[in-house]
């Protein structure tokens, strides 16, 4: 039994340590290319963005992570850009952003580099925050 | 789990705290090597599926979890056939786990187990509901009996 413990034990954080390491990897890949990339295109430049992925099935972006972002964007006004995707009406962008569920959303600070990426719903808290950390 | 008021209407937190059984259960269950357990969850799971009153999830649930008030329901617009789609995929795969187990078939078995549990986590913590998505497709392609398509607004 001890070592079925064990091996339950070491693939549960191999799990969590592939997971943080692949994160990182995301926020790096993407940020090489993010100033360039042609979704961010019409943003202005000097204002951290929020790019939003997000699919006609994923009932809690309809619920959740559309209405913090709304709460957000009316808090903070100008200082702040949402940049929504549906990724099935996208895949290539969803590809190159390394999205693989929804609601995604990436954290880019004012100078065009990604900060943080969030797999699920975050709420306007967290996304505020992030955001802080940002421009920090 | 579906909200009574509404059939098209789900409690999401209902649908975390059943895949957070889910993999503690077949975690418990690998490590004290117990086909016992993998039948539990394959029960639990088969019952949850076709939304029975007395669906063991369903009442560890509405009977202990919120009335405690640990967590917050979180009921939302959407689909429920879906993830009862989704739990009788992981029911099925269980199923077999257990009887693989009873057989003399050790090896097939946990690996079921441990692909119930991967896209169990999947779904507790990055929302991939990967039996949902395998819903849609099927309505997408008019397979018979997936009758409900995404709700958008």
């Amino acid at each position: 039994m001890l070592e079925r413990l064990l091996f339950t034990l070491i693939l549960l954080a191999a799990g969590v340590v592939i997971y943080q390491l692949s994160v990182r990897n995301q926020i790096r890949r993407t940020s090489a290319f993010a100033q360039t990339d042609p979704l961010l295109q019409a943003v202005k430049p000097g204002v951290p963005t929020i790019l939003y992925f997000t699919t006609p099935t994923c009932a809690p972006c309809r619920t959740q992570q559309t209405p913090a972002l709304a709460r957000l964007q009316s808090e903070l006004g100008d200082a702040v850009q949402i940049v929504r995707v549906d990724a099935t009406e996208h895949p290539e962008d969803a590809d190159r952003w390394g999205v693989f569920s929804a609601p995604t959303t990436f954290i880019i600070d004012a100078s065009g580099h990604t900060r943080a990426v969030n797999h699920g719903v975050a709420d306007d808290h967290k996304l505020k925050r992030q955001l802080q950390e940002a421009v920090n | 789990m579906t909200s009574a008021s509404n059939p098209r209407r789900v409690d999401h937190t209902g649908l975390k705290v059943g895949q957070a059984l889910t993999i503690l259960l077949l975690l418990a269950a690998f490590v004290l090597n117990s086909w016992v357990l993998v039948a539990v969850v394959a029960i639990s799971q088969f019952l949850g599926a076709v939304d029975v009153p007395f669906a063991p999830y369903r009442l560890v649930y509405t009977k202990l979890v919120k009335p405690s008030g640990i967590v917050k329901p979180n009921v939302i617009e959407d689909n429920p056939e879906p993830h009862r789609f989704a739990m009788l995929v992981g029911s099925v795969f269980n199923a077999i786990a257990a009887i693989a187990l009873l057989v003399g078939a050790p090896a097939l078995a946990w690996v079921l187990v441990w692909v119930v549990i991967a896209l169990a986590n999947l779904n507790f913590w990055l929302n991939v509901c990967v039996g949902c998505l395998m819903y849609y497709q099927f309505n997408r392609l008019g397979v018979p009996g997936f009758t409900r398509a995404p709700i958008s607004r």
